[in-house]
């Protein structure tokens, strides 16, 4: 990130923001959209994670860590949002409809159904390890900056969630109790 | 799936897969409100703590904030307000009221989805006792409102994946209060019953009994040491909305019940006289795949919760009510 750009931010300079926010939102939606499996809750954290950044931005001690310190503040906005939305219906499943088949076909169909159920099983903390780390491949020593947790947690966290992973995609190669008793 | 790194492998590859634009319309809206949104200052502790430099003027500020710490936990850790450690068991115990550390649900507002096996409970001000009990694994916490401390209608409930509904499943148990009970459940704009029914655990079961389309049947029970009456209503084919309202709480909101099914359904509701106030446990004992879980794209099925059942009742089995 640019950190001359930040610094402008910083005292004020709202079109340093406007090039600051271009710069950072697709990268935060897709974090958000990731972690949150909604497009519509995504867009919303986003919007309020880029508020954020524009309130918050003074307090930012160092402009150089603004990318960790972005992320920090969309986990946030996750959280609230995951919180805010929260249904009667707590476990939505979504399907992998009108999605491409990979190479692998119909098995990288089963594979993403079985993540998605996975994954909405996970913390929004366990959630934010796995994209941050999976998927932008900040180091775990960033990721524990970005979320403001010791590295220790981090891949405590990490571990904890990619072997909940493992065990959606393993339980596509049994049958499910309702199907065994068919 | 062979080894972690194919784990990691497919999680990468399908991590890559989703939106990595944010709409302009979005992005629109953050910038339109920029103008009106004040930054916040990082002055205040520059301002504060230049006289940090002095080292008796530190130490004095840190024994001031312990004094003042000691103090605050003095005035606040009285069995209602205390905040346990979130240190859920890894199994849950048969009593609640053994548990070294229950959780609090409110606490759990990192983990939105699964909820570990352990001991738990609820405290708030609204309630007029403190609910504990032990919850299998596998159970899911819900409130409704904009945040946990505002709500009054808790509910642990079963993952619907078990039955394929797509909007999650709407069996379990919740803890709730009455603020008014509708006259007619199919029309619930329509008016209230008068408030007296609310005030105590009779009267309310009486007035539930009142339904001509919602059959009640009605038993005394006892949970977490209260007596009290529990009322099972099931639907009669006279009744022709597809949502029905029992009452609404303190806070708003309306506690609606099952809704039209071929299979054998029903909520019940146990009222509890609780320190002059009722609270109110509704449960979704019955084994077939409820109403909403078949609006969720659920096959009906009688025997679907049959296990959930087991793990209900040890639920309730596990109550400890302890009045203020």
């Amino acid at each position: 990130m640019d950190t001359e750009l930040v610094i402008r931010a910083q005292r004020g300079d709202e079109e340093a923001f406007t090039s600051l926010a271009v710069a950072v939102g697709d990268r935060l939606h897709a974090v958000a959209h990731r972690i949150l499996r909604d497009i519509d809750l995504a867009e919303d954290a986003t919007q309020q994670a880029l508020l954020s950044v524009w309130r918050d931005l003074p307090q930012l001690r160092d402009p150089a860590r603004f990318d960790a310190w972005s992320y920090r503040l969309l986990v946030r906005a996750c959280y609230a949002e995951a919180r805010r939305t929260r249904r009667w219906a707590p476990n939505l499943r979504l399907l992998p409809a009108d999605e491409p088949m990979g190479a692998d076909g119909m098995s990288l169909v089963i594979d993403r159904d079985q993540l998605e159920r996975g994954f909405r099983r996970l913390s929004i903390d366990h959630r934010a390890v796995v994209v941050l780390h999976h998927y932008l491949d900040l180091p775990l020593s960033e990721v524990a900056e970005a979320l403001g947790v010791p590295q220790g947690t981090v891949r405590s966290r990490l571990h904890h969630a990619m072997r909940g992973l493992r065990a959606a995609l393993d339980a596509d190669a049994r049958p499910t109790r309702r199907e065994g008793s068919q | 799936v062979s080894s972690d790194r194919d784990v990691t492998r497919i999680v990468r590859s399908w991590l890559d897969e989703g939106v990595n634009v944010l709409p302009d319309r979005v992005l629109d809206l953050v910038l339109d409100q920029i103008p009106a949104t004040p930054q916040r200052r990082a002055g205040w502790l520059a301002r504060r703590f230049p006289v940090m430099n002095n080292t008796f003027v530190r130490f004095g500020i840190a024994a001031a904030a312990v004094l003042l710490a000691a103090l605050i936990g003095f005035q606040f850790l009285s069995p209602n307000v205390g905040t346990p450690q979130p240190t859920p068991s890894a199994s849950p115990s048969s009593s609640a009221a053994t548990a070294a550390s229950p959780w609090s649900l409110l606490d759990a507002s990192e983990d939105i989805y699964l909820l570990p096996a352990g001991d738990y409970y609820l405290d708030l001000p609204t309630y007029p006792a403190r609910i504990d009990f032990a919850l299998p694994d596998g159970w899911w916490y819900y409130s409704s409102g904009t945040t946990r401390e505002a709500s009054d209608a808790h509910a642990i409930l079963v993952d619907s994946l078990d039955t394929g509904a797509a909007n999650g499943s709407g069996w379990g148990v919740s803890f709730t209060l009455v603020a008014e009970v509708f006259a007619d459940p199919c029309n619930p704009s329509g008016g209230s019953m008068d408030a007296s029914v609310t005030e105590s655990a009779d009267a309310l079961a009486t007035a539930f009994g009142t339904w001509p389309d919602f059959p009640a049947t009605v038993e005394d029970v006892t949970v977490g040491g209260f007596s009290g009456t529990r009322v099972e209503i099931t639907r009669a084919e006279t009744a022709t909305c597809l949502r029905a309202a029992a009452f609404s709480t303190p806070a708003g909101y309306r506690f609606e019940m099952q809704g039209p099914s071929s299979l054998p359904v029903a909520d019940q509701f146990t009222f509890l006289d609780v320190d002059g106030s009722v609270l109110v446990i509704w449960t979704t004992d019955f084994s077939a795949t409820s109403p909403f879980e078949v609006a969720g794209g659920a096959s009906p099925d009688p025997d679907a919760h049959v296990g959930d059942q087991v793990e209900l009742r040890s639920i309730l089995d596990s109550i400890v009510i302890t009045p203020r």
